[in-house]
């Protein structure tokens, strides 16, 4: 839980239910709504599951491992982005760092639909091996790993990209936070009541669980000194993070939020920075009731007043919930506000719920100059995580 | 820094405790887990199975270095699992159910469990480890990339003490009714501090298999690359490079382990070989029991063996850790007295 900000990022990518480059993502983030669609296909369909909405992306027929397929596009993109797809790329040795949380379990569902016998399967079925396929088709050298904390998942991959490049054991990390939305995912989801019948709408008054949504955002992430030795553009800068675990329930947050205060705080110390020093926050914003609720009262007692001042973007309201993608978009969002001193407006609001009535940016984009962006990740098994990027002079 | 790994934790078909290992009694079991012993006192029907053979490997673990997590914070202490398949059978029993019935046959009690990070999180919930909490899935050694992760959250003052293992499910607590053969199933855990941990407990902590983790190398040697003459050098320097780094002590004598589901490029056996040689090393390969046979999928074979070799030498130990995808994880043990 070191001060990380010598740590910037120099390339993003991504394709999202929002389209298919960071500029598409962006345009359609700052000016556009966006609605989930009724998913009806043969993985996906209404005689298996009540409810098949989510954000979805239209994937090339015959695509097997949707998380791969969207962390290579994605990859590519911020590869090129950081000008490390030639020569300088070859000259460097490159990490990958997954954070999804159901991988390729595509795969096996496809082939269930097809009554394929399991171990058969899992002969040539690795669900988590995205890093691994990402680092083979880019030639990307350096230690690659899949981190699987369901919904935090890329926002951790992203701290311990970090700490490898401040180890000094790689020269650049490619951070892709990648997910699909599959059967079992959506159907547990609805079982456990935890998705909205109609549209994502974080912190608003008539919410009742999240929607899904597919993508997978990439960024590339040097050490300052190095990123500089080759003149390489900088976006910004992780400035901290803080993780910790509730060890309370397997799915459900602390009711005290606790935890998630204290990574909060940490994540503030560790930069160095008071309350008032954060621009903008991305909180984790799902939609469900209990995180809505828990992440607004845990805001309020970390920020208290200062909280008054300090517009929240709660990118799910277009995207959708990532699950363990969720982290790497919110990272790539809170980039692009640095970058454009933009806030893009939360759409699907209504009235929002009194507990949660918090400075939401709604109708359209809001100029807003961004020098610190606090970052929320929570998830299944108690994990948190917070994180704080910050603008480079 | 140097971590300490400690109080090894197991259960397989084949081994049920460390014992096994110690004896080389490697006895196949036909029914070899039953939650009502091996969790006993402990709840566990909506738990998955994955979880039960963690928390069981766990509570062997624990039994050993409860005295030392005991004197710790519970927000410096954390858990580190790696698997591959923890989730892969429960999210198709899940699916069958669907496809089936649809998902309102799905046990909503049971759903949290497709999430494959659920083993690691009950274990900080029983254990009341509420620092950092990771799951890693890389495949094959995902396990063995928990210690390099668990070292580097202990060097870095994120927790103080860590749980670090590895977990996987084939499906059936007995041989009869398998249905991913190739998985190695069971967990395999360790306690692991920091070797500055100040506490008396940590301080005189003497325990047979207990090693200090020195030094790591992780990083990928492409098949393709060690195949191109010019790449070959390239690699061939960065492996010698590492390889004087992590083992910068020169030791006399050295175990050495090679551990993968395909075997490690004959080029990195040849420069290791000239590494140690240069270095005056006096080599032991070690020869693995059949029980961890290399063909298995998932990272409980390399994590077993690795348990393995702690447990049945007192030899400084280089531990090569290899998978199909080309990424080589190097450690670098040594005895702790």
């Amino acid at each position: 839980m070191r001060n990380l900000s010598s740590i910037v990022v120099t390339g993003i990518g991504a394709v999202s239910p929002l389209g298919n480059t960071v500029a598409e993502f962006w345009q359609q983030m700052l000016h556009t709504d966006s609605q989930p669609q009724v998913r009806d296909d043969v993985a996906l369909n209404r005689k298996l599951l009540k409810n098949t909405l989510c954000y979805s992306i239209k994937h090339a027929d015959g695509i097997q491992g949707i998380a791969t397929d969207l962390a290579l596009r994605a990859a590519r993109e911020a590869l090129q982005d950081a000008k490390l797809d030639g020569e300088q790329g070859a000259q460097i040795l490159i990490g990958v760092a997954v954070g999804t949380g159901a991988g390729d379990s595509d795969i096996a569902e496809q082939r269930r639909c097809q009554e394929a016998n399991a171990a058969e399967l899992a002969d040539v079925d690795t669900p988590y091996g995205v890093a691994e396929r990402v680092a083979a088709a880019l030639n990307c050298e350096g230690p690659s790993f899949t981190l699987s904390n369901a919904c935090s998942a890329s926002l951790y991959a992203c701290a311990y990209a970090a700490e490898l490049l401040l180890s000094g054991s790689v020269d650049a990390v490619l951070l892709i936070g990648a997910e699909g939305v599959g059967r079992v995912t959506q159907a547990s989801f609805e079982k456990m009541m935890a998705l909205d019948s109609e549209i994502c709408r974080p912190f608003d008054i008539a919410r009742h669980g999240t929607i899904l949504g597919e993508g997978a955002a990439a960024l590339v992430l040097e050490r300052a000194d190095s990123a500089a030795k080759r003149g390489a553009r900088v976006y910004a800068k992780i400035s901290a993070y803080a993780s910790n675990c509730d060890a309370h329930h397997p799915t459900g947050p602390r009711e005290d939020g606790a935890r998630a205060e204290a990574v909060m705080r940490t994540a503030l110390a560790n930069a160095k920075l008071d309350v008032s020093d954060i621009d903008v926050i991305v909180p984790h914003g799902t939609g469900t009731m209990i995180n809505d609720n828990t992440e607004s009262m845990v805001l309020r007692r970390v920020f208290g007043t200062a909280l008054d001042q300090i517009p929240l973007c709660p990118i799910k309201s277009k995207l959708g919930h990532g699950a363990g993608a969720a982290g790497a978009f919110s990272m790539l969002a809170a980039i692009l506000m640095m970058r454009d001193a933009l806030l893009p407006p939360i759409v699907n609001q209504r009235p929002f719920q009194a507990s949660c009535d918090l400075r939401f940016v709604v109708g359209a984009a809001q100029e807003h100059k961004v020098s610190h962006a606090l970052i929320n990740a929570y998830a299944f098994g108690g994990n948190n995580i917070s994180m704080i990027v910050g603008a480079v002079s | 820094m140097s971590i300490i790994l400690a109080a090894a934790g197991v259960v397989s078909p084949f081994v049920s405790d460390i014992t096994g290992w110690l004896e080389d009694k490697h006895v196949v079991e036909q029914t070899w887990f039953d939650p009502k012993r091996q969790l006993a006192g402990r709840k566990s029907r909506y738990l998955s199975r994955g979880t039960r053979y963690l928390l069981s490997a766990c509570g062997q673990t624990m039994s050993v270095a409860a005295p030392i997590f005991a004197a710790i914070a519970e927000e410096k202490k954390g858990v580190i699992i790696g698997t591959n398949f923890a989730d892969y059978l429960v999210r198709q029993e899940c699916d069958h159910l669907i496809l089936q019935e649809g998902a309102s046959a799905v046990n909503s009690v049971q759903a949290p469990n497709i999430s494959v990070n659920i083993p690691a999180a009950q274990t900080a919930i029983d254990y009341r480890c509420g620092g950092v909490c990771s799951t890693l899935t890389s495949t094959a050694t995902a396990g063995v990339e928990a210690l390099i992760y668990a070292k580097n959250a202990l060097d870095t003052g994120q927790v103080d003490a860590l749980i670090v293992g590895s977990v996987e499910d084939n499906g059936a607590d007995n041989q009869q009714d398998v249905i991913l053969p190739q998985v190695l199933p069971g967990a395999c855990t360790f306690a692991a501090w920091s070797s500055g941990l100040p506490s008396a407990s940590a301080v005189d902590f003497v325990q047979p298999g207990t090693y200090q983790l020195c030094a790591t190398h992780w990083r990928r040697y492409p098949q393709s690359g060690l195949q191109d003459v010019v790449r070959q050098k390239i690699l061939r320097q960065s492996f010698l490079k590492a390889m004087s780094e992590v083992l910068q002590d020169k030791p006399a004598q050295l175990r050495v382990v090679w551990s993968g589901t395909q075997e490690a490029h004959p080029l990195l056996k040849d420069w290791l070989g000239t590494t140690l040689h240069e270095m005056g090393t006096e080599v032991e390969f070690l020869l693995a029991p059949s029980t961890v046979a290399p063909t298995y999928s998932g990272c409980n074979v390399q994590m077993m063996l690795l348990q393995f070799a702690l447990l049945t030498s007192s030899k400084p130990l280089l531990f090569i850790a290899t998978n199909a995808m080309d990424s080589v994880v190097v450690l670098y043990l040594k005895p702790h007295f």
